[in-house]
């Protein structure tokens, strides 16, 4: 029983002190790391001593001080194996310095007092040797030291009789041994206070005080290796809202010796610092709208929990401890963000260590994200896009070429801060010019939009929602600092027409301002119309073709000319001679008096030469007319997403009274590269050609996006 | 009693020895285990979420045709109209086709229109479809899918009145189609509110008989559309919208003149009522032009 019990108190001592039993390895490097020593020691002699006799007495007072210094103890040895583990420091520098004082009274029996008092000072003439000794097994140290200076010593007596003076040197001196157990913890100090009884060769066979403090000789050569976690590809993003938190980006630091090892040394905090952080309104270039300006990147409380975060998140740092490693989690709200961060390292020792991008030493002031100094832009979207070599003000896009202004209005930065659209945020494409459109409209303008998109080449962004762009459609509102803007860029606003009667699509605006597409209501009767709309269909159709001409009036893309007459008034009348006649009027608005004074008669055929009576079901007269005219409005290249294709007749070429009918006529899906007729104004055409050439052709180069170059 | 003794100081000890351990493994965790810092394996680490890459998937657009934006009457009929559209490429934006099927092989078989209350639960509404052309689909930057789901006066008359969310889905997860895209995407929901309608405008009146009509037209009964429309024409002789609709009912039908003459009041009073627009009612103009040659074609053989 008593065996068990001791046996248990054993086990348990050996739980509670595993790190007496068991050793400190980690401790133990600290002492192989220490390259040399500065030794510092005083040993002091303070004696006191009274003798009464029966008639008298004898006192004496004795003040000795001698310090030792050396020259640094360097390294000597490492000896270890099995049995051994120790590591050996010398100098052969030492010196040793000091002073000495007495004051002896004695009075004897006849009442006759002597005083002798003694004074000198000195030190030893030659370096003696001194050694440091720690043994790792054994937990101690040992300091090993021949102390003592040859002194020139003045002694004056007085007695009744006179004063007698001398002089004389004294040399000599005494070793110091000195064993103690080895500091645990992080200290790298060696120091204490040992009474030392009867030394050897002390002389006076007295005890001595002796004070001594070994330091490490030379300060360890630390760095703060600063690693932003996944540097290379980290690029900041913004939340649903200014509040919300996009991503984070986890910052480590590790302090190390220079040589690679663990350091010796901790530090007792380490700071964490942000500087020239942006303050961009929003979270991207559209949202939100009414944008607030704070911080992009901030020490979040909550995500370091274990860090004292202060000044508005700017500045986080450990709480007081000991360490080697610490991280921090930077918060970023924009998409944009920008800021330089600094981490220092405050040592045990009182040094102050500023930390280093773990890649480059140079870089101390580290750039979040990675970038370079003269760049807010994120290095890892600038390989991804391919764009290293341009600037953050750069708007120099050529594809597609269009009207020849290069760039689409948006800065490289606006870019690659990107925009919102239908809540999901993306950076834009730095190399392709790209239009915004808010669309209100939805469903089939769809499909009018993605005949544009294939018409120009452009890249289109038409999910933005109206909390996406300000109330005038600008896209790139929120700015500020020091980020680079050309201007304003309004997206185009396709809206439906307020006012329900307003049956007609138009462009309102142009490129380098605001730019809406009204849409009538009930415009789209589907591709057919509401009866035979469904199921599988071809979606180019008028209504698509109707947004697509009046997006690009707004990218400043003109008709084909301008020469039709366009709507009139037709009816049927008596002619002069008593026959029925087609008569056209002019429009004149709501001045009928001037309508009827303007009407001629005209003669209305079929394409192939067949007049129509004025009374044939397929006018069904009195009614309007929209007349083309050669080189207007349907002129051109048939298959031009700009060339009117509504009219009902075209006025003969070499008859002004006489109309023709026209039949059908392909609707426009692209955009025409001359003014050359095609199709039904091909000029080779038989009967003949409708509309012929065009007035103004070449409308693939005419559109522009870039409202900073109107 | 000597072994008693010896029971009870072992006791003591071991209890003394507990409390030593707790101590002393405290201090021995504190001092050595205790991490000044999260060790760097259970970190959180940075987080992004951005590829750079946009999705690719088919679109699904939806259209609600009620009495007004968001808003819906009891004893109204109800149109949802979606487009189903090809993806495009994430960099340039190209049309990228892609085959639509259903799991029996036809493509409407993937396309649902989902309700749902306030509370997020399903809601069944007895919607109908046009009938399907049915097979699969290839949507590219040419072909596209239209559809429409729709509920007549009486059967919105028996849904209780409430706040709805409708949304369109394309679901061919469960296509076995080589070749199909498989997958699921959603249009942008709609928040619907239907109620028992209050004292009608003329336009909403309007807007009832044009709905109504559409909603014939589809169930296949464009006699009643078209003779609900001459009725609110007599109402309303210059409805543009109204004339343009009975038109292209008439023209389904055969009825060329009378569809001629329909087109020809809309673009009247098209003209009429924006007599200084600096555009032209496009579309009417194309379409009566369509009408006339329709018929030029067939008065040709005869003539």
């Amino acid at each position: 029983m008593r065996l068990a019990l001791l046996a248990l108190s054993c086990f348990l001592a050996f739980l509670v002190f595993p790190h007496r039993i068991s050793g400190d390895p980690g401790s133990n490097n600290k002492w192989a790391a220490v390259k040399r020593w500065n030794l510092w020691t005083k040993v002091t002699y303070e004696h006191l001593w009274i003798n009464k006799s029966e008639c008298g007495g004898h006192s004496r007072d004795e003040d000795h001080e001698e310090t030792i210094t050396t020259g640094p103890l360097e390294f000597l040895e490492h000896i270890s194996d099995d049995s051994i583990d120790v590591i050996s420091w010398t100098s052969n520098l030492g010196r040793a310095s000091g002073s000495e004082s007495q004051h002896d009274e004695s009075v004897d029996c006849d009442g006759r007092t002597i005083t002798s008092t003694l004074n000198g000072s000195g030190s030893n003439p030659e370096p003696f040797f001194i050694g440091l000794h720690i043994d790792l097994k054994k937990g101690t140290y040992s300091l090993g030291a021949h102390n003592g200076a040859n002194y020139t010593l003045h002694r004056r007596v007085v007695t009744p009789e006179g004063t007698q003076s001398s002089s004389w040197d004294s040399g000599g001196g005494y070793d110091i041994e000195i064993e103690e157990p080895l500091p645990g913890g992080s200290t790298t100090v060696l120091s204490g206070m040992r009474v030392l009884d009867k030394p050897p060769h002390a002389g006076h066979g007295q005890k001595l005080t002796v004070n001594w403090r070994l330091t490490p000789g030379d300060r360890e050569d630390v760095e703060l290796l600063v690693d932003p976690d996944q540097y290379d590809k980290w690029l900041p993003e913004g939340g649903k809202d200014e509040k919300q938190i996009g991503n984070q980006l986890a910052i480590f630091v590790k302090l190390r010796a220079k040589d690679g090892k663990e350091p010796q040394q901790k530090a007792k905090r380490i700071v964490f610092e942000l500087t020239d952080t942006s303050q961009i309104p929003g979270v991207c270039d559209n949202y939100p709208r009414d944008a607030k300006s704070d911080h992009d990147f901030q020490f979040g409380e909550e995500t370091n929990p274990e860090l004292k975060v202060t000044g508005k998140g700017q500045q986080a740092e450990t709480k007081p401890g000991e360490y080697t490693e610490a991280y921090a989690i930077l918060d970023s709200y924009d998409f944009g963000g920008y800021s330089t961060l600094k981490v220092t390292a405050y040592l045990t020792d009182g040094q102050e260590v500023t930390g280093h991008l773990k890649s480059d030493k140079s870089q101390t002031e580290i750039r979040i994200p990675k970038r370079t100094p003269d760049s807010k832009i994120g290095e890892a979207w600038k390989k991804r896009e391919n764009v290293e070599s341009l600037s953050d003000g750069d708007d120099g896009e050529e594809t597609p070429k269009l009207d020849g202004h290069n760039g689409d209005g948006l800065t490289l930065y606006e870019e690659y801060r990107g925009f919102m659209e239908d809540g999901e945020h993306f950076r834009a494409k730095p190399k392709r010019k790209e239009l915004f459109i808010v669309d209100k409209v939805g469903g089939r303008s769809k499909d009018g939009i993605a005949l544009l998109r294939t018409a120009t080449d452009l890249l289109i962004y038409d999910k933005l929602l109206q909390t996406e762009a300000d109330e005038n459609g600008v896209v790139n509102a929120n700015h500020g600092g020091k980020i680079p803007r050309r201007g304003s860029n309004w997206a185009v606003r396709l809206e439906n027409n307020p006012d329900p009667k307003i049956r007609y699509a138009e462009g309102v605006g142009k490129t380098g301002g605001p730019k809406k597409v009204l849409m009538g209501s009930g415009f789209d009767p589907g591709p057919g119309g509401w009866n035979t709309a469904w199921g599988k269909r071809i979606i180019t159709d008028d209504y698509a073709a109707t947004v697509a001409h009046e997006i690009l009036h707004c990218l400043r893309v003109s008709h084909h000319g301008n020469t039709d007459p366009g709507r009139k008034w037709w009816i049927k009348d008596m002619g002069d001679r008593g026959q029925l006649v087609v008569r056209e009027y002019d429009m004149l608005g709501d001045n009928q008096d001037e309508v009827a004074k303007a009407g001629h008669v005209i003669r209305v055929l079929t394409e192939n030469g067949r007049e129509l009576r004025p009374d044939s079901p397929e006018l069904s007269l009195p009614t309007y007319h929209y007349v083309g005219a050669a080189n207007g409005q349907h002129s051109g290249h048939e298959d031009c997403l700009m060339r009117y294709k509504c009219a009902d007749v075209y006025v003969s070429p070499s008859d002004g009274d006489m109309r023709y009918l026209a039949g059908d006529e392909m609707t426009g899906i692209g955009l025409c590269k001359d003014a050359h007729g095609t199709g039904v104004n091909d000029p080779g055409r038989k009967p003949r050609s409708r509309y012929g050439d065009a007035s103004a052709g070449n409308c693939f180069e005419q559109p522009c996006v870039n409202d900073s170059a109107h | 009693m000597k072994k008693s003794c010896l029971i009870v100081a072992g006791l003591v000890v071991v209890v003394v020895f507990a409390c030593i351990l707790g101590v002393g493994a405290w201090w021995v965790w504190s001092r050595y285990l205790k991490p000044a810092i999260t060790p760097v394996a259970e970190r959180t680490g940075s987080t992004m979420r951005e590829t750079g890459t946009r999705p690719e998937l088919p679109s699904v657009e939806m259209q609600v045709h009620s009495a007004g934006e968001g808003q819906a009457f009891t004893g109204w009929p109800l149109l949802v109209r979606v487009s189903v559209r090809c993806p495009l490429s994430s960099d340039s934006q190209k049309p990228k086709p892609v085959l639509i099927a259903g799991p029996g092989g036809s493509w409407q078989e993937s396309l649902r229109l989902a309700v749902q209350d306030t509370s997020g639960a399903k809601v069944d509404w007895p919607w109908r479809q046009p009938k399907a052309d049915g097979g699969t689909v290839t949507l590219d930057g040419r072909m596209g899918i239209e559809w429409v789901w729709w509920l007549t006066g009486d059967e919105t008359q028996a849904i209780r009145a409430g706040k709805y969310r409708l949304t369109a889905v394309l679901d061919t997860a469960k296509v076995t189609a080589p070749g199909a895209w498989k997958g699921t995407v959603s249009s942008r929901s709609a928040d619907l509110d239907l109620k028992a309608p209050g004292q009608l405008s003329a336009e909403q009146e309007a807007l009832k008989e044009i709905q109504t009509a559409q909603a014939e037209a589809l169930g296949g009964n464009s006699a009643a559309a078209v003779a609900r429309l001459q009725t609110m024409l007599g109402r309303s002789p210059k409805d543009i919208e109204a004339l343009s609709f009975c038109g292209g009912l008439l023209a389904d039908s055969g009825r060329l003149e009378e569809a001629l003459g329909m087109y020809n009041r809309a673009i009247d009073a098209w003209y009429e009522s924006n007599p200084d627009a600096e555009i032209e009612p496009v579309l009417l103009l194309t379409e009566r032009r369509r009408l006339r040659t329709r018929m030029l074609e067939q008065e040709q053989p005869s003539s």
